[in-house]
């Protein structure tokens, strides 16, 4: 891992690889809710919030990994007074999870049609069944279910990506169970960890928002 | 004649899509004019959901349901009004609407096309993942003067741009207005691609409409 990086900010979805991860990475992890990903605005205000809180434990010119997918932009406009933004330049975790942007773009061309699922995103409750759970408690049974299945309604497959950081066992037969139940077809899509990696190795193409105060610093001494 | 209104609006309300479509053929086996029931009945229906949406008193799976429920009754209706050679009253403007190539989202479209036909226009919605050549032989088709292109996805914003610009290699880029929706597009996306207008929320995207017609 980067050594100039001293704090990663990460959403929990990345949560199992960044576990999985543990031995390579050398610094505190916050960790950020991952039902944001729902809401962008949300998102960025929180991280708002994280970024403010790590500026008051590290020092100015500091890095701050910020480990998501730009979700709805939910990234953009980000800056810190002192200390160094980074993160993957990649518009959702997807791509992260299975392990390059190219891997997710021959994917998505050949089945855009595709819910992902990995080991947080089941964990978290987030998937179809987790929330057909929040649809039934608000609506009913009978229209819980129609509100559900019609929320995926566009989706063929639902793939469990296996990138190799947690037994598959139980979460593939989560995910069998929502495709019987929402009429889905099941895969599995092999992931790797590379994209991760290389991310907090700062070795791939990042966003990068230096602190504002070396900014302003520098534009005044221009 | 008012009470089958009444209901078709509660099942818009509901979002009822199967009971929607039955009552709309119910309409046609009662020789009940099918215009004074998308005006009476489907749209004072979504008017409604769209006001508590507004107001905060109805959720997004509310108004996603009462618009497919709304969509699946205008279907079974709309070939009677056709014949009928009236489109269901004055119309405001035609607009061809869908969401762009990759793209499998549809629930803001659709709440977008529901809201929009309240407002008066005739609206054609091609559905998801459509081509830039789909949008256009529809506009084309129909003699639309304004196409709708969502794109819920960073990754599929592109094909907004790539239908703007198919237009212009077409020389089709002044025939039609253009605008564009969906959660990860912005104003400054729409300038840059040189769309003709950008919405926020289903309710904008009807003003924005309006304006580009006035």
């Amino acid at each position: 891992m980067d050594d100039r990086i001293k704090l990663i900010i990460a959403c929990e979805a990345l949560k199992g690889e960044l576990s999985y991860l543990s031995d390579f990475i050398n610094t505190e992890i916050i960790w950020v809710e991952q039902f944001l990903h729902d809401a962008p605005d949300q998102l960025n205000g929180v991280l708002k919030q994280k970024i403010k809180q790590a500026e008051g434990i590290l020092p100015p010119g500091s890095t701050v990994i910020l480990m998501f997918g730009n979700c709805g932009g939910a990234l953009d406009g980000l800056w810190s007074q002192t200390l160094e933004l980074i993160y993957p330049d990649v518009a959702d975790c997807i791509p992260l999870i299975l392990g390059s942007r190219e891997r997710f773009n021959t994917l998505q061309q050949a089945r855009p049609g595709t819910f992902y699922f990995n080991k947080n995103w089941i964990d978290s409750g987030q998937g179809p069944l987790g929330s057909n759970q929040k649809y039934v408690d608000r609506y009913g049974l009978d229209k819980g279910w129609k509100v559900s299945r019609r929320m995926y309604k566009n989706y063929t497959h639902f793939a469990l990506i296996d990138n190799g950081c947690y037994e598959l066992a139980g979460y593939r037969d989560h995910v069998l169970e929502a495709c019987r139940c929402f009429d889905k077809i099941y895969i599995e899509e092999k992931g790797s960890l590379d994209f991760i990696q290389a991310a907090l190795n700062n070795s791939c193409r990042m966003r990068k928002t230096p602190p504002r105060s070396s900014a302003v610093a520098h534009q005044e001494g221009e | 004649m008012s009470e089958i209104f009444e209901e078709i609006k509660e099942a818009v309300i509901d979002g009822d899509e199967e009971l929607a479509e039955e009552l709309a053929q119910r309409v046609l086996d009662e020789n009940i004019n099918p215009v004074e029931a998308v005006q009476n009945g489907f749209i004072k229906g979504i008017e409604q959901v769209g006001n508590s949406w507004k107001l905060g008193e109805a959720f997004l799976p509310d108004v996603m349901m009462a618009a497919d429920a709304m969509k699946a009754g205008l279907a079974v209706l709309e070939p009677a009004i056709a014949e009928m050679g009236s489109d269901g009253g004055e119309i405001a403007a035609k607009i061809v609407l869908g969401t762009v190539e990759g793209d499998i989202h549809d629930i803001g479209k659709n709440i977008v096309g529901a809201l929009l036909t309240a407002a008066g226009f005739k609206v054609y919605d091609l559905g998801i993942d459509q081509k830039p050549e789909q949008f256009l032989a529809k506009a084309d088709e129909v003699g639309a003067q304004i196409i709708a292109a969502s794109a819920l996805l960073t990754t599929t914003m592109n094909a907004q741009k790539e239908l703007v610009e198919y237009l212009k290699e077409k020389n089709l880029r002044d025939k039609y207005k253009v605008i564009i929706g969906g959660g990860p597009t912005s104003k400054a996306w729409a300038d840059e691609i040189q769309a003709d207008g950008w919405a926020e929320t289903a309710d904008e995207a009807v003003d924005v409409c309006k304006q580009l017609l006035s």
